[in-house]
């Protein structure tokens, strides 16, 4: 009784709402969402709040799931979607200004990323590069801090990656780039195979956010001895990108208000995965090794800005981000970025 | 192997109780092996014939706290407890289908919502949804903890040795590992069930493979292929935790048609919503339709046939879930898909044969709605990003 009531109430509110409603219906936008957990991923729970939201932008939007980020990528380039939501390294081929956010060691902190994702939500200027051509940026949430996991917990000094095997992903320039700058030896991998190498021993090293440390069960390549580098390599980004003729015209602008409000309970799910490390797994880094490998970063993302795979301006913003954070900073008297 | 302890019983009220019915009995006998067989063998025996998912889900709310007082606190009848939880984590599963189906309704644009309420109205749903499935989760978390208890470490060294009563606990036990890190998903990982959980039901599932019908063939028809479905759902959700250059989609394909056969379709509703999770709308349609059809063809499995209603009602959402979506309402037949009824069938066009062409003239290349000039992505660097006044130098303070 109660809920054939129920129903004739559902109803009634639906037919009320259908009234009201017909003359301002919209065509329906598809984003194409890459969360490697599917519909069921922290980050696509996150995107459908985001998606209620942008219907009072003028903008309704249907997320579609993808576990697999290239495919969606290709779906987006391919005009089957009308926005796309992925890793900023794989999108970097539309736009290497917000990809850049991701660099070596560019952002050391969740208090950095946080701070640049407030700025560009601020600074007109600063979101003017997330447009290039047709697509524009419109979203950068965080997907973790990148570390590195080492199967022997001695390796933490720059000099000591010399000779090491390094898993890497085969769609990154900068981690081989670097890996090869300190004498390591890259060994290509993808999503798939990262974990399986890392865990049977077919390489040294691997670097990973958090996320991905219990599905993966990467305990077990770190074994007894190993343990996971307290020092960022880079921080994960999801970015959400669109055909920007498609959206209204103001859509950039309270997009990136939206994620900037809401960075911190995005930051919250990454916590978590960052939490389920056990403590005694951590390598924590003296301040003196700390400032080598800064200084290693620093070189790889300047040759990287002069080969074009980081965005010199972009580099330049996060450089006044970690001055502005820490001012005693040694790079703060240099010009490099 | 057997972790659980196998106390001998006093003399038992096994009499008195078949009189008095199965409820007195699980109260009376006060022994937990005692309860576990009479739990496996009458009761969970007679449900699995009745394929009524809300009367079992129920049965397994109400014996939950008998169950649990019918033996000592320290010793409890654990097979017997986690069949509890584990179904009436069903009744929770059942609530949280209806809450994201009315979630689905609200979004739908056939429902034509203004923007406002239907945010509101989905917000709503899904948070009634997250409630839903956070209880679920927390009913099948306990369940494999029992299990846990029962059975060992389960995924970790070998195998238990499972007498023939322990093997439905076991498989339960795998089911619930399975559910209860879906649904903590689901509900926006409240209780934090690690993940990982997922690779130890899979390597747990390899117990569950035999050949007991001494046809050469190791595999998990005993268990409806679900041993084999539920390895390739969570290699397909883990990118790199199956063998290699096994395609897990096909593995779901095939064992989802093997257990067609069995007359319990178990395998077939796992392909559907591991499809659906991961967006495959294209596995999702066809494997809905195999669903149906197999439905027709295989009869209903009289013993198990409360697991064939519960893989139903498995694929029976995904499809409603497509039919809101695209048409406000649930799905009308099991079996048909949302748009497919408009399409003319085959035949139906008199002017589609040789070469399709349009029978008033038209030759296509004049087409003025064709040809799309696509987006590509113009090079154009971007601007400078510091106009004057933007204040480069104080980035956003800290919140």
């Amino acid at each position: 009784m109660i809920r054939s009531l129920s129903r004739a109430f559902a109803a009634l509110t639906a037919l009320v709402g259908l009234s009201a409603a017909t003359p301002a219906q919209a065509n329906t936008l598809t984003i194409c969402a890459y969360d490697p957990a599917g519909k069921s991923g922290d980050f696509f729970r996150l995107l459908g709040d985001y998606a209620l939201e942008a219907g009072s932008w003028g903008a309704t939007i249907e997320m579609k799931a993808y576990t697999d980020e290239e495919t969606a990528a290709k779906d987006f380039e391919a005009g089957q979607c009308d926005g796309v939501v992925a890793t900023g390294v794989r999108l970097q081929r539309f736009n290497n200004y917000p990809s850049t956010m991701e660099a070596i060691g560019a952002l050391p902190t969740y208090s950095s990323i946080r701070s640049m994702v407030k700025s560009v939500s601020k600074y007109d200027g600063i979101r003017k590069g997330m447009s290039k051509g047709t697509v524009e940026t419109v979203g950068i949430i965080p997907a973790g801090a990148v570390y590195l996991f080492v199967r022997d917990r001695e390796i933490d000094t720059v000099a000591e990656l010399a000779g090491k095997r390094v898993a890497t992903m085969d769609y990154d320039k900068a981690a081989p780039y670097m890996v090869n700058k300190v004498g390591g030896i890259v060994v290509p991998a993808d999503l798939g195979s990262i974990g399986p190498k890392f865990n049977n021993g077919d390489v040294d090293i691997c670097y990973m956010s958090a996320v991905g440390y219990g599905p993966f069960e990467l305990h077990r390549g770190l074994g007894a001895g190993g343990g996971v580098i307290k020092a960022p390599l880079a921080q994960a980004t999801f970015q959400v990108l669109i055909h920007k003729d498609k959206f209204p015209a103001d859509f950039g602008a309270k997009s990136h208000a939206y994620w900037a409000a809401n960075f911190d309970k995005a930051l919250s799910a990454v916590r978590k995965a960052d939490a389920q490390i056990p403590a005694g797994k951590w390598i924590d880094i003296p301040p003196d090794r700390l400032a080598e490998w800064d200084a290693l970063f620093q070189d790889v993302r300047v040759e990287l800005k002069g080969k074009g795979a980081y965005n010199g301006t972009m580099l330049n913003l996060m450089k006044k981000t970690r001055c502005y954070q820490d001012k005693a900073r040694a790079e703060c008297a240099d010009n490099r970025e | 192997m057997l972790s659980h302890a196998q106390t001998p019983c006093r003399p038992s009220h096994v009499t008195s109780t078949r009189i008095a019915g199965i409820g007195a009995a699980l109260l009376l006998s006060g022994c937990a092996s005692k309860i576990d067989k009479l739990t496996v063998n009458r009761v969970v025996a007679r449900a699995l014939t009745v394929p009524d998912v809300d009367q079992s889900c129920e049965i397994g709310v109400s014996l939950r706290s008998p169950l649990a007082a019918a033996t000592k606190e320290e010793k409890p009848a654990r097979k017997a407890l986690l069949i509890s939880e584990a179904t009436a984590a069903m009744c929770d599963e059942v609530a949280a289908w209806s809450h994201e189906l009315d979630r689905a309704r609200a979004l739908s644009s056939a429902t034509g919502l203004p923007p406002q309420l239907r945010a509101i109205q989905a917000k709503d749903a899904g948070y009634a949804a997250d409630r839903s499935h956070q209880r679920a989760a927390a009913r099948y978390d306990r369940a494999w903890k029992h299990g846990l208890v029962s059975f060992g470490d389960i995924g970790e060294g070998d195998c238990p040795k499972l007498k023939s009563h322990d093997e439905f606990a076991y498989f339960i036990t795998l089911v619930s590992g399975t559910q209860s890190v879906l649904h903590d998903s689901n509900s926006g990982r409240t209780l934090d069930i690690p993940q990982e959980r997922l690779l130890k039901v899979v390597r747990g599932a390899e117990c569950l493979r035999g050949d007991p019908d001494d046809d050469g063939t190791v595999d998990g028809k005993k268990w409806f292929y679900f041993p084999e479905a539920v390895q390739a759902a969570a290699w397909a959700t883990i990118p790199g935790s199956g063998p290699e250059g096994v395609d897990p989609w096909d593995v779901l394909e095939e064992v989802g048609a093997k257990g067609e056969g069995t007359g319990v379709r178990v395998a077939r509703g796992l392909q559907v919503t591991i499809a659906a999770n991961a967006g495959r709308e294209d596995i999702v349609a066809e494997a809905i339709v195999r669903h149906a059809a197999a439905l027709d063809a295989h009869e209903q499995s009289a013993s198990h046939a409360l697991l064939d209603r519960y893989a139903f009602l498995l694929s029976l959402h995904q499809s409603d879930l497509m039919w809101i979506a695209e048409e406000g309402y649930r799905t009308p037949a099991f079996g048909e898909l949302p748009g497919a009824a408009s399409a003319p069938a085959e035949g139906d066009d008199p002017f589609g044969g040789d070469g399709g062409g349009d029978p008033f003239g038209g030759g296509g290349d004049d087409d003025p709605f064709g040809g799309d000039p696509g987006a590509e992505p113009t090079d154009v660097p971007p601007s400078d990003p510091f106009p004057a006044g933007d204040g480069p130098d104080s980035p956003a303070q800290e919140p």
